[in-house]
């Protein structure tokens, strides 16, 4: 399951200030909350921005296996949306219906070429967020986060938080597998279950010890933190020193010049 | 002895260590990776972090439990991008906010002021936006009325109800605090209901805002969510309540104003 994590190779990204990729993914952020519409400039626009993550992928080198677990979740969704806005969107030539299925003041009996095309632009603005957002934490190991948010003034505690539950999302997927089979091994097979099941009484068995466990394994954490002089009051010193050099100011110039297209597609200034 | 420190142990309950902040913190994170409901409107899924960060102030009180969700929150936008179709927007919307609004209404004694301030903005998006504000001028068309008001009302009239009079300040507090399990379901029931259908209004609205929705999308997704929000509080419910009883019978250290 640890599909998004970092994973240690030596490409351009890689070697990036993480400052640098932050700056990346809040443009990304940018992109996705601009007010779109079902016109070929915000087709061509969050097209761009997804192909532009993915040519960021290429340069990490990271595989195609999260790339490919991240297209099998985003399918249905891409599916989900298209079809709905399909039905739902009023406007636009009309390519078949099924006849006249009146919803509280829209017809969604009848499929339209300009809501096949609405949900395109929508389907591509997720995927214009979902490719760039894990190319942070596959590019970037836990010691330059921490660096990069202690740059950034971002309290000690707070970077550490954040770093560290990233770290151990792992520990989570190994103890929530470990509980699974302490269960099935008692004749509880929550795999068999339907949804319906699930629901009424698979959750119990299995989440009461996982945040048993979780809190006493804290529990450990905290002490082993302490007597490692975690909660020393005095400045903390990073395990990587980064420096921003020729190549991070590069790097920013580059995304925002990206951005920059993006706004002129956008605006159909070109 | 010069330059030596002593402190004082107390066995007292004390905030939530940063170890289970941060373990809790991962196991919202991970959680992001599970569907439970598809968006109504399309566009994403609800993930089953939703309940974990509602519960989250339950068990690490108000601070360590909205601490613990935006730490999972974010881990949850980069595990599972899909389920955070509007990035960073969408850690506070869909990680965060459902454990503000517990800690709100679990806690209602603590900071009324703020938790009466939180419904009514939670209200204000339910009536206005974004059918009417920004409306029309953002090409909005007005919803079939009285239906939608009605519709609306479902997610915030009950909570306000709870807010606003002895349910949320008297009766919620003696029934978490009751010592029988039935009283205890209640309560925790209550809250996680009430706080979770004000949670559904900061929540779903800018979302239609940004896809732009017609009112009958508004309409299918108001029908979509309300027997859907009821019984997502059930089943959270029916995991939270043993869990607290468990982590009470641990003997693990207390955390202050968690429910346990």
């Amino acid at each position: 399951m640890g599909v998004f994590q970092y994973s240690a190779r030596s490409t351009p990204l890689h070697r990036m200030h993480p400052i640098v990729k932050l700056a990346y993914l809040f443009l990304t952020l940018a992109v996705v909350i601009f007010p779109y519409r079902a016109t070929v400039s915000d087709l061509a626009a969050a097209g761009f921005w997804a192909l532009a993550s993915l040519a960021l992928w290429a340069v990490a080198r990271v595989g195609l296996r999260p790339l490919g677990v991240l297209m099998r979740v985003l399918a249905w969704t891409f599916a989900f949306i298209i079809v709905s806005q399909a039905l739902l969107y009023e406007g636009g030539h009309v390519i078949f219906s099924l006849g006249r299925l009146a919803f509280f003041g829209s017809d969604i009996g009848t499929v339209t070429d300009q809501g096949l095309f609405w949900g395109v632009v929508l389907s591509l603005r997720i995927l214009a967020a979902a490719l760039a957002l894990p190319l942070f934490v596959v590019t970037t190991s836990p010691a330059e986060i921490m660096g990069a948010l202690g740059q950034l003034r971002v309290p000690a505690k707070v970077s550490f938080m954040f770093v560290s539950a990233l770290s151990f999302t792992g520990l989570v997927f190994k103890l929530w597998q470990e509980i699974l089979d302490a269960q099935r091994l008692r004749g509880f097979d929550m795999d068999a279950m339907n949804a319906w099941q699930r629901a009424r009484r698979a959750y119990v068995p299995v989440v009461t010890p996982l945040i048993l466990l979780l809190f006493r394994k804290g529990n450990d954490f905290q002490i082993a933190m302490d007597a490692r002089g975690y909660a020393y009051p005095g400045r903390k010193t990073p395990l990587v020193a980064l420096r921003f050099g020729a190549q991070e100011v590069a790097g920013l110039a580059a995304a925002l010049a990206l951005f920059c297209a993006f706004l002129a597609l956008k605006m159909a200034w070109v | 002895m010069a330059g030596l420190e002593t402190r004082k142990v107390s066995q007292e309950a004390r905030t939530a260590p940063v170890a289970w902040i941060t373990l809790f913190g991962a196991l919202i994170g991970v959680t992001a990776l599970i569907p439970i409901f598809p968006y109504v409107g399309g566009g994403g899924y609800v993930p089953l972090l939703v309940p974990f960060a509602a519960i989250a102030p339950l068990l690490l009180g108000p601070s360590g439990g909205i601490a613990a969700a935006v730490v999972g929150g974010v881990i949850g936008m980069f595990l599972a991008p899909a389920g955070f179709p509007m990035g960073l927007l969408d850690v506070l919307l869909t990680g965060v906010l459902p454990a503000v609004y517990t800690a709100s209404i679990a806690h209602l004694n603590k900071n009324r002021l703020l938790s009466y301030l939180l419904g009514v903005v939670s209200a204000a998006f339910a009536v206005l936006f974004p059918f009417y504000i920004p409306g029309a001028s953002a090409g909005f068309q007005a919803p079939p009325e009285p239906l939608y008001q009605a519709l609306s009302a479902i997610y915030w009239l009950p909570s306000l109800v709870v807010i606003f009079s002895p349910i949320g300040t008297r009766l919620i507090p003696s029934l978490v605090a009751s010592e029988a399990r039935p009283r205890k379901y209640a309560g925790i029931f209550i809250i996680l209901l009430s706080a979770l259908w004000l949670w559904f209004n900061p929540w779903a609205k800018p979302y239609w805002y940004i896809q732009h929705y017609v009112p009958a999308a508004g309409v299918a997704t108001l029908i979509g969510y309300s027997w859907w929000v009821p019984a997502l509080s059930a089943v959270v419910t029916a995991i939270s309540v043993p869990v607290l009883e468990a982590l009470s019978r641990s003997g693990l250290p207390k955390v202050r104003d968690g429910l346990w």
